[in-house]
């Protein structure tokens, strides 16, 4: 995924523009441009687009997985007690927290610390292979 | 009797077993009552493309949403300002030592009998007067890092809030768009005069007086025009070329104006790793 935007944006890098003679550049090229970030209009979906209900009044969320591929939930220790970290949270963190509560019913309400500043979740407690698990049904 | 009692009882252990199963199966959560909020995040934003000075839009293009559309995190601003501000710090001072004052190396009271606290001499650090106690000789290092990942979300983020607020004008051109619909438009961003007036009258036509702008262009040298016309002016402009653009310029500005060219610069600079 990653190494193959990075060919593309080797290409409409701008230092091949600088390439480009200045009379190309000065007629001021179409915005017509293969990549990731600003595809063709035809290329995408109206029902993807910013303004679908997402975020915390649709009490909708996501977790997005690392470049490898992974799902972000970390074992760390805070003053040798373990914590479970749930972190790259999209849309409404605290109705993932609200199903996750619900999801695993022995994990005491008082362990789960929402840090809104940088939308992470921690759990007090080592929980990070069913959590694991419990993603990876969803995202 | 006594058999069917026994068989009574076997049941009743079965079925406790039987709620405990079903109880610890609820803790690991079937599958279709898991997370039912989980959904796919907005992918797109369309953001517009005008031609200068006029801003009239001609067409959309799609951006992709990690771009323009970040979440507000002002800690993550906070810290590249910080950054950017203590790596211009020239770090000029020159603060004298002990060794560089010019006091005697004379005891200022004898260490014992006068009634008052020990002292040493007047260089010392503790004095009215007297040295720094760690002093350096310039250059001085102040500059501090910055994980490029933060820095890089803090440009998106800087982008995202004036593309969110509508204070981000993109000036470029589409492919099905031929030329600008006005004599005096140009799909750049520079005007057809270095007078003030021209100027003047963008500002007050968009109402931005008394704000502070700035201007991004691929290249200065495409600019001169803009850049002659806004040394005349009283307000505070700012042109800057692409690369040149820091975050703390684009959080001091209250409207940006780039060409798509720069706009493409950022997202292949901060956004490349991300799509």
């Amino acid at each position: 995924m990653f190494s193959r935007f990075r060919i593309l944006a080797r290409q409409n890098s701008t230092a091949s523009e600088a390439a480009v003679s200045s009379v190309t550049k000065a007629q001021a090229k179409p915005f017509a441009s293969k990549s990731y970030i600003f595809p063709a209009l035809e290329e995408i979906k109206a029902e993807e687009l910013v303004g679908k209900p997402f975020g915390p009044k649709s009490h909708a969320y996501f977790i997005s997985r690392t470049k490898k591929g992974q799902l972000p939930v970390y074992r760390t220790y805070r003053r040798k007690v373990a914590y479970t970290e749930i972190r790259r949270v999209e849309g409404d963190i605290v109705q993932l927290r609200n199903d996750i509560q619900a999801a695993f019913p022995d994990i005491q309400k008082k362990d789960f610390n929402v840090v809104m500043q940088s939308l992470r979740i921690m759990i007090r407690g080592d929980h990070l292979v069913r959590i694991t698990d419990l993603f990876g049904k969803k995202f | 009797m006594l058999a069917r009692s026994t068989v009574q009882s076997v049941y009743r252990v079965l079925v406790q077993r039987a709620s405990y199963a079903t109880a610890s199966t609820t803790t690991s959560a079937p599958t279709t009552h898991i997370l039912k909020h989980a959904a796919q995040p907005p992918k797109w934003v369309l953001t517009t493309l005008r031609s200068f000075p006029s801003l009239e839009p001609h067409s959309v293009i799609p951006v992709h949403a990690k771009f323009l559309n970040s979440r507000l995190r002002r800690d993550l601003l906070w810290k590249a300002v910080i950054m950017e501000l203590d790596n211009r710090r020239v770090g000029a001072s020159n603060p004298m030592g002990r060794s560089e004052r010019g006091f005697s190396r004379r005891k200022l009271a004898p260490q014992k009998g006068s009634g008052r606290a020990r002292v040493g001499d007047a260089n010392s650090p503790i004095r009215h007067n007297g040295s720094v106690a760690h002093a350096r000789s310039a250059p001085n290092d102040f500059s501090t890092k910055l994980p490029y990942n933060v820095y890089a979300s803090a440009y998106r983020i800087a982008l995202s809030d004036f593309y969110r607020n509508g204070n981000l004008f993109v000036i470029g051109r589409s492919k099905d768009v031929e030329a600008p619909r006005l004599a005096t438009d140009s799909f750049s961003l520079d005007i057809v005069t270095t007078q003030k007036q021209a100027l003047l009258q963008f500002i007050a036509a968009n109402q931005l007086q008394n704000l502070n702008l700035l201007f991004v262009a691929d290249n200065l040298e495409e600019v001169t025009n803009l850049t002659e016309a806004a040394k005349e002016l009283n307000q505070k402009v700012k042109i800057l070329s692409k690369e040149e653009v820091e975050v703390k310029d684009l959080l001091r500005a209250r409207r940006v104006f780039m060409d798509a060219s720069s706009l493409k610069y950022f997202a292949s600079e901060f956004a490349a790793g991300l799509v």
